[in-house]
């Protein structure tokens, strides 16, 4: 009995400290819209991972590790640097696949290999949380304090890179520097975590935490500590639960509770939880129509170019209004006023007086438009 | 006779460059009165000419208004000074030392558009990221940073607002932002890109005011600018740019019709037809030499002194539309 | 009937083809990453169809698994609508549904699914023969191949009725902004046959690589050439090129076919982006080397010409322009102009270039 609880325990830690150590480099990923980066450097690594079994015989820990750190930075970098936004969804798609198949051919090759025969190679997909027993609970530990250590010593530098790399540039922060370095943490948590929660779902575990935690807040610190918090708890309750149940693979395990804590925060989370806005539409004054559509002519109007200015098709407006009612009206009746406008195209626009008006009458929601 | 090295390195002075001009070229001297000096600045990015052979210099305390179309180059000029934008050709001094390095002396505010309004972060935190430039790496903003952003904030009237998420906010608001942020970074140089994209009047005249004080405290402004109407009341001097330089000097002198003509009628600069397709990227290049002095001379604008420039040119045909912003 | 391997062949030639439509329409609009954690989604779907019906051989399995993926993609759409971010919610929803499928599929033998993990990753495609259509006591041939001629026709008809609005989307401008209601209609079309597609091939691949199948081959294409045909035509070449050899390659070397063919993909995406004659990484480093040599000769060309008339041929001076911009146009620029008597002159190649620079403020594709 106490063998077994102190084992349970290790388990539990050792998926803690992962968790930790993919929460907090996931944050960056969140904040910048690019979560699929972290998939594409999850598998990546592992043809990274089976190399090195076909390569030297005898398989030591580090020669394994290095090379999933080296496939995995390089794709890591390969993503951030190289590619323009209009290929990088592609190309990250394709890492994926590809990087896959490629490993699951190396994969293959092993199998017929003499010295690679008693290393079951599959759970490095799915995850193994026997693997924690014999971890080095120290390494982790040490890794997750300095990876800590590294994001509370240059938050600023990171957040600034983050949000408008030419502003930091033009205050002397080098921004690629720190690009890079975002990179290498990915690959840094991806490696830590392959054993223990598979390459399909170690991506799940680096992102998802922080897309729940920044459902509660929007201040970065608080979405970096709650990260954490979901990570840490859902690598734990994952691995105890795959340790406790022989069968039931860690890594699904995992992503199965991190993901409820995401779900379950799209739904409840205050200002932005689902059923909070459904609660607060029914007991605060709607909005009314003609002073929504406005909003939504100005938000239009935002979204293009300054210089465009040719506005938007009713159909267009119309979709996006979700009301009830033909926009037509609504329309008509912001042009008598002069707050909206069409041209001859048909195309409708807000105007300057428009504009003017939404300014004034942002503070009070339930004006209407006189 | 004279060899290739020799006219080479000739000291040539381009036509371009109005008033006195030191020999800056030759002597590298930081020279305290002039804080901006572009020499034969040219940019190409790929293929295409974003700014040609810009020269002109600026003194401590001088307001320029920039102008040109959209497309014309000011945007890249402004970045060129900020040291963002490496020059394919040319030289850009700021107090006598390269842009590159002069990087904590010259303040931005970017076009409202370069910016990720829906990244989480409040105001606040936002424009005390001007103070970065100072503070050094891991260092935290301390008290005197966080004074300096609550003062600029307070300038700009938004202080009260400084919680807010950056994506809440309005055009004008976002405008004042971009200001503040500049403003906190204590710059001696201020270059800015549309400051006035969006905002209202109230944003307006606080932007002027302020403009009052940098120009009492001898900072020197770059702004790319377009409403003409306020643009001659508020700047000294002013440059026309259209890939090319069209004219540059006091304010007044510079916004002549003719020239507006030239900085917003499009990127070949030509307004009569007949003329355009001699140029016209789709006709033929011809293959003999031509007799260039009988092309007309907005073709290739000089730049003297502004009083001479309209002199230099005829009147060449309709006024071309102007992109009304 | 025929010998097995052929059939083998004619099932992964069919596959090629039946991956095109769906990836060169997912490619172009930026749904790669998206497709991938729909198709990992289907694997839900999937599972019901074994637990209900045993396999996928019957229609109704193919249906109740398309259905249950597409009921997916509504809830995603619906949940995007209340203002969550549609990346928030592709991070969160695929991987989840793809772990509950995936403790089902791990439970298998308790449950009596008829799956497996390797299935699911590596597909089976030396199996698919063994089912096999049968009309009246008549055996034609291995059902796969009837339920991909199936997913060609759907294909093909997508194209056909939402043709038109697929491309048009494709290349306006402000695609992002258009959610007008045919684009709707139009993108969901196309998810729904991206994934039957996938249903119905999954067995050839394994779930995670049939992305692959289906995104690589399109993308390759498109870094060759712009026009939808030929992009349709090469993809289908570059897919069944690398199935085949793929499928080669495994018995030779004795490793999974699937694994084979997308390695196959792999390598030739690797070879395409760097020598691809417009995109590829070999074309843009010499173009961008010309590159800097064409901006200082075009240059100076221009400046020579300018200042012609005034009767100066000199280049600024070095410091001005930079020594090492000067050393350029004088080492390069010998066909453009030639030292004079009072500076430089430009030949008639150097006025040629110098107008062309003038006019359109860009240098011209090709120098004169």
């Amino acid at each position: 009995m106490l063998f077994e609880s102190n084992t349970l325990f290790q388990v539990a830690l050792s998926a803690a400290l992962i968790g930790c150590i993919c929460g907090m480099s996931g944050s960056i990923l969140t904040l910048k819209n690019a979560v699929s980066a972290a998939y594409a450097v999850s598998f990546a690594s592992l043809p990274g991972l089976v190399l090195p079994f076909l390569l030297i015989s005898t398989v030591k820990h580090w020669a394994l590790l290095s090379g999933v750190a080296f496939f995995g930075t390089a794709a890591a970098l390969q993503l951030l640097f190289f590619i323009n936004k209009k290929n990088r969804d592609a190309f990250t798609a394709l890492i994926m696949t590809l990087s896959f198949g490629f490993g699951m051919l190396l994969l293959s090759a092993a199998e017929h290999y003499p010295g690679a025969a008693q290393i079951d190679l599959h759970r490095f997909l799915i995850g193994d949380a026997a693997v924690n027993i014999t971890a080095d609970i120290r390494l982790l530990g040490y890794t997750a304090i300095s990876v800590f250590a590294l994001f509370i010593l240059f938050w600023k530098e990171i957040i600034a890179v983050a949000f408008d790399p030419e502003f930091a540039r033009s205050s002397g922060i080098p921004a690629k520097f720190f690009e890079a370095l975002a990179a290498i943490l990915l690959a840094v948590s991806v490696l830590t975590g392959l054993e223990a929660i598979g390459v399909i779902f170690i991506g799940t575990l680096i992102t998802v935490p922080s897309i729940a935690a920044r459902q509660w807040t929007n201040d970065t610190g608080a979405v970096f500590i709650l990260a954490i918090g979901f990570a840490a708890i859902a690598g734990c309750a994952g691995s105890v639960a795959a340790a406790l149940l022989p069968g039931l693979p860690t890594g699904a395990a995992v992503t199965l509770f991190v993901c409820s804590f995401a779900l379950i925060s799209f739904l409840i989370a205050p200002s932005h939880g689902i059923l909070w806005r459904e609660f607060r539409k029914k007991h605060i004054l709607r909005e009314p129509d003609n002073t929504k559509l406005l909003k939504l002519l100005r938000s239009l109007s935002a979204q293009q170019e300054p210089l465009q200015g040719k506005g938007h098709s009713i159909s267009l407006i119309n979709a996006l209004f979700g009301g009830d009612d033909e926009v037509d009206s609504i329309l008509l009746e912001l042009k008598v006023k002069g707050l909206a406008a069409d041209n001859e195209q048909g195309f409708w626009y807000i105007t300057r007086d428009g504009e003017e008006y939404i300014d004034t009458v942002r503070h009070k929601p339930s004006k209407k438009v006189r | 006779m004279n060899n290739a090295e020799d006219i080479a390195t000739t000291n040539i002075e381009p036509t371009c460059v109005t008033s006195k001009r030191a020999h800056s070229s030759l002597e590298h001297i930081e020279r305290l009165d002039i804080s901006v000096n572009i020499e034969n600045l040219s940019v190409v990015f790929e293929r295409d000419i974003a700014l040609w052979d810009i020269s002109f210099e600026l003194h401590r305390g001088d307001h320029l208004v920039l102008m040109g179309q959209n497309g014309g180059g000011k945007t890249t000029l402004l970045k060129s000074l900020m040291g963002l934008v490496k020059p394919t050709a040319g030289k850009i001094y700021v107090y006598g030392k390269s842009a590159e390095t002069q990087k904590k002396r010259v303040s931005l505010i970017p076009h409202a558009s370069s910016v990720n309004w829906s990244f989480p972060i409040r105001l606040y935190d936002m424009v005390i990221m001007g103070t970065y430039s100072r503070i050094g790496w891991i260092l935290r903003p301390g008290p005197t940073s966080r004074h300096k952003t609550a003062d600029a904030l307070k300038k700009l009237e938004i202080y009260d607002i400084r919680n807010k998420q950056i994506s809440d906010l309005t055009a004008s608001e976002r405008q004042r932002a971009l200001i503040a942020r500049a403003l906190v970074k204590e710059a001696e140089v201020f270059l800015m890109d549309e400051p006035l994209n969006g905002a209202d009047t109230e944003t307006e005249k606080i932007f002027w005011d302020l403009l009052r004080v940098l120009k009492e405290n001898g900072k020197t402004v770059a702004a790319a600018y377009n409403n003409l109407q306020t643009a001659a009341g508020h700047f000294d001097r002013a440059l026309l740019v259209n890939v090319k330089p069209i004219a540059f000097g006091p304010v007044n002198s510079v916004l002549t019709e003719e020239n507006l003509r030239l900085a917003f009628g499009g990127k070949t600069g030509f307004l009569r037809s007949e003329e355009s397709s001699f140029y016209n990227t789709a006709a033929p290049i011809p293959a003999d030499p031509v007799n260039f002095s009988t092309l007309p001379q907005e073709i290739l604008p000089n730049i003297n002194s502004p009083a001479q420039s309209p002199a230099d040119y005829e009147d060449h045909g309709q006024v071309a539309d102007r992109s009304d912003r | 009937m025929i010998n097995p391997r052929a059939e083998i062949i004619i099932i992964i030639l069919l596959t090629a083809i039946a991956c095109i439509i769906p990836g060169i329409f997912l490619i172009k609009k930026r749904l790669a990453v998206y497709s991938c954690g729909i198709i990992s989604s289907t694997l839900l779907g999937i599972t019901a169809a074994y637990g209900l019906f045993k396999s996928l051989d019957l229609p109704p399995a193919i249906l109740l698994a398309a259905a249950i993926s597409a009921g997916i993609v509504i809830c995603m759409d619906k949940l995007e609508k209340r203002a969550i971010p549609r990346i928030h919610l592709n991070g969160v929803i695929p991987p989840f549904i793809f772990s509950v499928a995936l403790v089902f599929i791990s439970f298998s033998p308790d449950l009596e699914l008829n799956m497996d993990m390797d299935t699911i990753l590596l597909g089976e495609l030396v199996f698919l023969p063994l089912d096999r259509l049968t009309f009246f006591g008549f055996d034609l041939g291995p059902l796969a191949i009837y339920q991909l001629l199936g997913v060609i026709a759907l294909n093909i008809s997508i194209l056909v009725f939402f043709g038109k609005e697929i491309v048009f989307s494709m290349f306006d401008a402000n695609y992002s902004l258009m959610i007008d209601h045919s684009e709707v209609r139009s993108r969901f079309a196309l998810l729904l046959a991206t994934v039957i597609t996938a249903i119905v091939a999954f067995r050839v691949t394994g779930i995670i690589m049939i992305a692959g199948l289906i995104i690589a081959p399109a993308f390759i294409a498109a870094l060759f050439t712009n026009r939808l045909w030929l992009i349709i035509i090469l993809a289908g070449f570059i897919g069944i090129i690398s199935n085949l050899a793929g499928y080669a390659a495994a018995h030779t070397l004795e490793i999974t076919i699937s694994a084979a063919m997308i390695t196959t993909l792999g390598i030739i995406f690797l070879i395409t982006l760097i020598i691809a004659p417009a995109r590829g990484l070999l074309t843009k480093q010499r173009l961008k080397k010309q590159g800097e040599i064409d901006k200082v000769i075009a240059l100076t060309a221009a400046h020579l010409l300018r200042f012609e008339s005034d009767g100066r041929g000199e280049l600024p001076s070095k410091l001005t322009w930079g020594k090492d911009f000067v050393n350029t146009a004088l080492n390069k620029g010998e066909d453009y102009f030639t030292a004079g008597e009072q500076g430089y002159i430009l030949t008639e190649r150097g006025r040629a270039l110098a107008h062309a620079v003038i006019a359109g403020c860009k240098l011209p594709d090709k120098l004169p």
